[in-house]
């Protein structure tokens, strides 16, 4: 049974972001950039599939590892396990 | 003899604080009757003997003497941290002692804001009560350490503490080791995730961690840090039960409550313990000797709310109901501003020592605070109109809720706070008043060496 994703949301560790940007470029629907450029995040829960495997780039994207998905250990388990494919791999 | 001396002995002489033992009074000072973690000596009299304490309090309820009945009064009692969170107690314990390896026990009496003196002034008249608070959580988690980490620059409570101490070990009360730890003078080195970082061996920073400090502390090991007022409460819970405790306070926080009063008020620094339902007029009308109502309070410290003094007058000094209403107590500040000053000038005063105090880690907060600090100080000179006043609350929207801390926020807290209580003065600067937000006796204090540095 899969669990479901809706309790997922993505958080930055604003003592670790060091404004790249690059996941405000991945995922620009969540993800802005303030005005000294660091990383201000909407912190809703994602919903849809396309959102959270962009919201996954994103986190794999930051070279600070400031980023993070958070929610119920079963789904993060579930997700990471699945975060070395990128979505075309998927489609073949 | 200081300020406060002569003062609570006047109140005391006086008896204005409902002597009739049948009537609870609602709030008092060290030594008025009816208080709970205040009762006992005067402020005058200093530091309480372990004599003293014994003789008045009597030994701790035998029903306490396991960890797990302990946990349970705990829980029973709803005892929230009051350091200003206002974290169920219970729980932090309950998490310390399921979590693997040995805990640490941190009494946090640090005290960060400049203005609040309730957790120094604990340490300074009733030490063993802490102390023994401090012992019950080592109890109640299975620690055989406890770290008291505090401004040894504050010399009487260092005093009262070592004394305390040396008490404590020749009568062989003491069960788990003691070491006290001076805490640097920073805003945020008390809060718990730095409190952890520095006694690790780092810089006093806040650290966005995965997992409480309860689970993984000081060298990884489950750490309970307590403010030392919630140890303090800790102590009479074992002692008097659950149900006593809640005789004071809401069933929402259960206790009584230490308030520091400060500002333009008789004595600044004058701790307060609230026992019963009082509005915050009634206690400044009081403790606080003021006569008319002031134009304005600063609730729950320096990254408080400001509130009118109208609207302060009938409001009642209570943390769940003041929550309802969207302010935070925090740490028990009740700061007066009277109409001497301009509460936007204040508010610069405040904003460009609080910019200073950020730990420098993230980024929305070294550049976005002082940014916010140059916006209220443009105004207060009379330098801006109604488009900079529109991109100081953008700016300070954006800084909202960002931050591995509560600093950012706070901050943001105390800006738009200023500006919606203090229209007035806004309207009048916005037109061109300048105001200067110059140091004196009707301004609220910041540490003296950050004064020495400008």
């Amino acid at each position: 049974m899969r669990a479901p994703i809706d309790a997922v949301r993505i958080v930055v560790d604003g003592a670790k972001c060091d404004g790249h940007g690059i996941c405000a470029l991945i995922l620009p629907e969540r993800i802005s950039l303030d005005a000294w450029g660091y990383a201000s995040i909407e912190n809703d829960p994602i919903e849809d599939t396309r959102t959270l495997a962009r919201a996954k780039r994103a986190v794999a994207a930051c070279p600070v590892h400031a980023l993070a998905l958070v929610g119920p250990v079963d789904v993060i388990v579930r997700l990471r396990r699945g975060a070395g494919r990128r979505p075309r791999d998927r489609a073949r | 003899m200081s300020a406060l001396d002569t003062f609570d002995d006047a109140v005391l002489r006086v008896g204005s604080l409902s002597p009739t033992p049948e009537q609870v009074p609602s709030f008092g000072v060290a030594g008025s009757p009816g208080t709970r973690l205040l009762a006992g000596p005067a402020h005058s009299m200093g530091s309480e003997t372990l004599a003293s304490h014994e003789r008045r309090l009597g030994a701790v309820d035998s029903v306490c003497s396991t960890p797990q009945a302990l946990r349970d009064v705990v829980r029973a009692s709803g005892l929230l941290g009051r350091g200003g969170a206002g974290f169920p107690t219970a729980t932090k314990f309950d998490v310390a002692a399921a979590a693997p390896g040995t805990p640490i026990v941190v009494v946090n009496a640090s005290e960060g804001e400049p203005a609040s003196a309730k957790d120094r002034t604990l340490l300074e008249l009733r030490p063993h009560l802490v102390l023994d608070g401090a012992d019950l959580a080592a109890t109640a988690v299975g620690a055989r350490e406890i770290v008291v980490y505090f401004h040894r620059s504050h010399l009487r409570a260092n005093a009262a503490l070592e004394q305390a101490l040396a008490e404590r070990r020749d009568a062989g009360r003491a069960s788990a080791h003691v070491r006290m730890v001076d805490a640097p003078g920073r805003y945020v080195a008390g809060e718990t995730s730095a409190v952890v970082s520095y006694l690790s061996g780092h810089g006093a920073l806040p650290r966005r961690g995965a997992q409480p400090a309860a689970q993984v502390g000081i060298g990884n090991r489950p750490t309970v840090v307590n403010n030392a007022e919630t140890l303090a409460h800790l102590a009479l819970v074992a002692r008097f039960g659950a149900a006593w405790f809640a005789q004071a306070g809401t069933p929402e926080a259960p206790g009584s409550t230490l308030i520091t009063l400060a500002g333009s008020v008789a004595v600044p620094g004058l701790v307060v313990e609230i026992l019963g339902p009082v509005t915050i007029g009634h206690v400044l009308e009081r403790m606080g000797g003021l006569d008319v109502v002031p134009r304005a309070v600063l609730l729950g410290g320096y990254e408080g709310t400001w509130i009118s003094g109208e609207a302060a007058w009938h409001t009642p000094l209570e943390r769940h109901r003041l929550k309802t209403l969207g302010i935070s107590l925090g740490c028990g500040l009740v700061a007066v501003l009277n109409d001497q000053v301009c509460g936007l000038a204040e508010t610069a005063r405040l904003l460009r020592w609080l910019a200073g105090e950020s730990s420098g880690q993230c980024g929305s907060c070294v550049f976005g605070l002082p940014v916010l600090a140059g916006f209220v100080d443009d105004i207060i000179s009379g330098k801006s109109g109604r488009g900079e006043l529109r991109r100081l609350r953008e700016q300070a929207a954006s800084v909202r809720g960002r931050g591995a801390c509560g600093h950012p926020t706070g901050v943001v807290t105390l800006v738009e706070s200023a500006l919606d209580t203090f229209a007035p003065e806004l309207a009048s600067h916005l037109h061109g008043a300048v105001c200067d937000a110059l140091d004196g006796p009707d301004h609220f204090p910041l540490p003296r060496d950050w004064e020495l540095a400008l």
